[in-house]
């Protein structure tokens, strides 16, 4: 009885907690760019679910390629906490196990915000989360509440 | 010709045998490689599952420790899709962190039987746990069943394509077999035009349809030989045959024997008749030979007569050529010209005869059989020859099976002589009869033609008769007393007047009565009373009457009646006449037929009996030209007088038919004679001629025989001269007969009356 009733809960929490929205004073430092996704203004709601992989299409139809920065990164933890609310292992683990389930396709890690730039600009329908950046792009996407 | 099916060959069968121990064996084998293939595959599949699980875990735990999730992705796209995992999972601290699919997320800690399962430790930043890959033990068996049923299949199709091959091969090998076979059954049926298929094989059916090829080829090339030999053999036969006519080889008889001796007859085989029937004929020919005999396509076999011919045999002349005896049974060709061999003087040699012998000769080298050829001597020849031996051996058959018939008949000959010679009693008695009858019928015209005159002649005389009477009384009404006397004296005396006299007659007789009155009644004489007395009838020796007429008062109707008075008086004599010749007809006839007469003797003048004979055949006299008898009246023969009547009617009535005979002339006239001569020794030759026509000499002998007539059907019954002959030899006497173109003569030779005793009858 205890061990059914385990295997009860816990998908249930599980569901709870991924369906809870990351706050949004986290992505302050952080920059979210893309190419070609049809749009160029999405809500936080809208680009963490896009971030987590729960949605597979933008709107105009391209698949979602994640570009997020590596355990190497110095904002990798950052990008963990203000998009997955999660740490990085964590995130790693999250995502072993949407490759394992086949739920979604695995971010592509780069070290470096020119890396993750540069990939950004040279794939239509990949998203890159920039972290600290200073700069000026043409792909930053505006997020609003 | 009967055809072979395919199922009743040996080839067939030796194949089908070989099938069903096929399947005995190949169903066990296939089952085992099935199950062999099956274990083979399990332990491949465990094998396969190990190495790949390895290197599978491999890769994922290389993409881990890489943090390469994309490439992750890609591995586990290719384990997914490689199928040969049922699931992969990884476990940290006994809990199931991942497992693809999530479905057997309890299996993986359950770790039941049904999987295999394969293992693998991963430590990386963010995960510390193990691997564990693991296929399914039941799609594995599926799969191996799957992989194994081929076997089964091809099995199946291998041995169905075996068999089938097996099949092929039995025909293969069966048909030409089989073709071989018809042909050869064909050939020993001797048609030779039965088709020979050449496939052009070189193994040992190739060599089987050419030898038979070869054969076929043999046998029509030996068939043309013989029809070749036997026209050659024909054309010496037909030569010898013209030859042997030409020497008129009188003593032999041409039998065509190829019916008659076709089987053996080993009885006569110790008949010593036989056996010396044979000796006498091998004496006249130089040569031993058997009795049994065959005819077998032209030649003639002889079967040896065991005990006889095998001892005679080898004193033959050419018994002595056969150096070399075979001892395998087989015929040995031993050749024998007779002509050369054969000793001077023997039938065959002065024959000229050619023959070829040969002696047949069993294991145990004693001759069975001798096969003759005719060499330039003929079949004819042979046959004749050896018929005669069949002839003589079939009369000593014959001869044995009479001699025993003779016995039976001799038991009881005397009583069927006496049987039969009461039969042929009875039989001529009846002949005789019947002959006599049919003379009868013959003369029966002649009868009513002698019956018939003289009733006319009575008739016509009553009639006159009853005219006179009436005249005579008118006269005799005025008669005086003696007038009437006296015409009743002239009535009841001897007194004929010839009343019927010509002129010249009366004149005469007138001269001499008128000569008489002038002597006697000179006042009379111119008176004319001379006339009416001569044709009255008187004449002048009738004094006593002429003086009494001339007397009375009125002569003249005295003499008119005297003339009715004379004429009733010879109308009534002749009206006895004719009673008498009927009397006569009827008793000649009587004497003819009676039967109390038939075995009475006495004289019988013959002259009587021919005029008698004369009489009742009158009417058929008619149809000659000439019948006259010449026999003395005095000559008498001693017998039975109608047998005698019989005999010579059917000798007249023979020679009458003969000048009858329908288209027979003769210029001079047709005539019989009849003459009787007596000659030495008391006999007399009565010869019955007539000038028919002549008896050819080859029936001559045949003509006294009973039922031979040369006659039409109606003329003839045959018997006539068989009774005739018969007649003549129960008087004891004889009957000849000569014939030429101017006269037959039938000479009957009988005894004279009075000579001896008379011929007893």
């Amino acid at each position: 009885m205890c061990s059914k009733f385990k295997w009860f809960l816990l998908p249930l929490l599980a569901v709870l907690l991924g369906a809870s929205e990351p706050p949004a004073r986290d992505w302050s430092d952080l920059t979210v760019i893309g190419s070609e996704l049809g749009t160029e203004t999405f809500t936080y709601s809208q680009m963490a679910a896009y971030l987590r992989g729960n949605n597979l299409r933008w709107p105009n139809q391209k698949q979602v390629v994640l570009v997020l920065p590596s355990s190497d990164h110095p904002g990798a933890e950052k990008v963990a906490s203000a998009v997955y609310g999660k740490s990085v292992s964590q995130v790693k683990r999250y995502w072993l196990a949407q490759v394992f389930q086949g739920r979604a396709s695995p971010p592509v890690y780069k070290d470096s915000n020119e890396e993750i730039l540069k990939y950004v600009q040279a794939h239509p329908g990949a998203v890159g989360v920039l972290v600290s950046f200073n700069g000026r792009s043409e792909l930053s996407l505006e997020l609003v509440d | 010709m009967e055809r072979i099916k395919l199922h009743q060959t040996v080839s067939f069968r030796f194949w089908l045998v070989l099938i069903l121990l096929s399947v005995t064996v190949a169903i066990p084998v296939v089952l085992n490689l099935y199950s062999y293939q099956k274990e083979l595959l399990q332990a491949n599949t465990k094998e396969s599952f190990d190495s790949n699980s390895k290197i599978a875990a491999s890769l994922v735990r290389n993409a881990l420790e890489q943090d390469d999730f994309l490439l992750l992705q890609n591995y586990l796209t290719e384990i997914q899709e490689s199928g040969e995992f049922a699931y992969i999972a990884i476990v940290e601290n006994d809990s199931v962190f991942v497992c693809q699919p999530p479905e057997l997320r309890n299996e993986v800690l359950a770790n039941t039987d049904d999987f295999n399962r394969s293992q693998a430790k991963v430590n990386t930043s963010f995960l510390s746990g193990e691997l564990i890959l693991a296929s399914s033990k039941e799609v594995d068996a599926t799969v191996i069943k799957e992989l194994s049923r081929p076997v089964l299949y091809l099995s199946a199709v291998a041995f169905l394509a075996t068999l089938i091959l097996l099949v092929l091969a039995s025909l293969f090998l069966s048909r030409p077999v089989l073709r071989a076979v018809q042909v050869a059954k064909a050939l020993s049926e001797q048609d030779y035009e039965v088709p020979i298929k050449m496939t052009k094989r070189t193994d040992e059916i190739g060599q089987l349809e050419n030898s038979l090829l070869i054969l076929r080829d043999n046998l029509v090339s030996l068939k043309e030989e013989n029809e070749q030999f036997t026209d050659r053999l024909e054309e010496k036969v037909r030569k010898a045959t013209n030859r042997l006519e030409r020497k008129n080889f009188s003593n032999l008889v041409l039998l065509d024997i190829s019916n008659i001796f076709l089987s053996s007859d080993a009885q006569f085989t110790s008949d010593e008749k036989v056996l010396a029937a044979f000796r006498l004929i091998n004496q006249a020919f130089g040569f031993s030979f058997a009795a049994a005999l065959l005819k077998e396509n032209g030649a003639v076999v002889v079967q040896h007569c065991e005990g006889v011919v095998a001892r005679d045999i080898e004193q033959l002349p050419f018994w002595e050529k056969m150096a070399e005896k075979p001892t395998d049974g087989h015929l040995y060709h031993f050749l024998v010209e007779a002509s050369k061999d054969k000793p001077e003087g023997s039938a065959g040699k002065e024959q000229g005869w050619d023959l070829a012998a040969y002696p047949y000769l069993d294991a145990s080298d004693r001759v069975n059989y001798l096969l003759f050829e005719g060499g330039d001597a003929s079949k004819q020849e042979l046959e004749a020859f050896l018929s005669m031996y069949l002839n003589l051996y079939r009369n000593f058959q014959r001869f044995e099976s009479s001699e025993e018939e003779l016995r039976e008949l001799n038991k009881t000959l005397e009583q069927k002589v006496l049987e039969k010679i009461k039969q042929n009693l009875e039989m001529a008695n009846n002949l005789v009869a019947q002959d006599k009858l049919a003379t009868i019928g013959e003369m029966s015209a002649a009868v009513a033609h002698d019956l018939n005159t003289p009733l006319g002649a009575i008739k016509a005389s009553a009639e006159n008769i009853s005219y006179m009477t009436k005249g005579l009384l008118e006269q005799a009404s005025s008669f005086s007393e003696g007038e009437s006397h006296l015409l009743g004296e002239m009535m009841n005396g001897d007194l004929m007047l010839d009343i019927f006299k010509n002129s010249r007659q009366v004149r005469l007789e007138q001269s001499k009565i008128e000569d008489w009155m002038t002597t006697h009644r000179p006042g009379l004489k111119d008176s004319g009373l001379s006339s009416a007395l001569a044709s009255a009838g008187f004449e002048s020796t009738h004094e006593d009457w002429l003086g009494r007429i001339c007397d009375l008062e009125s002569p003249e109707s005295f003499i008119m009646a005297v003339n009715e008075l004379m004429g009733i008086k010879i109308f009534l004599q002749g009206i006895e006449d004719s009673v008498d010749k009927g009397t006569q007809v009827i008793q000649n006839l009587s004497r003819f037929v009676s039967e109390d007469l038939e075995q009475e003797r006495s004289e019988i003048s013959l002259r009587n009996g021919f005029e008698v004979i004369e009489g009742l055949f009158r009417h058929r006299m008619r149809s000659i030209d000439s019948y006259e008898i010449k026999v003395d009246a005095d000559i008498k023969v001693f017998g039975v007088e109608v047998k005698l009547f019989q005999l010579w009617s059917n000798l007249i009535k023979n020679g009458l038919d003969a000048l009858n005979e329908e288209g027979f002339q003769r210029p001079e006239g047709k005539k019989m004679v009849i003459e009787a001569v007596p000659v030495e020794n008391g006999m007399v030759d009565v010869h019955i001629r007539n000038n028919g026509p002549e008896i050819p000499e080859n029936i001559k002998g045949r003509i006294f025989k009973k039922f031979y007539t040369t006659k039409q059907k109606r003329h003839g019954t045959g018997l006539g001269l068989s009774i005739v002959s018969n007649l003549v030899a129960e008087h004891k006497g004889e009957i000849s007969l000569t014939s030429d173109a101017e006269e037959t003569v039938f000479t009957v030779r009988l005894p004279l009356a009075g000579a001896k005793e008379g011929a007893e009858v």
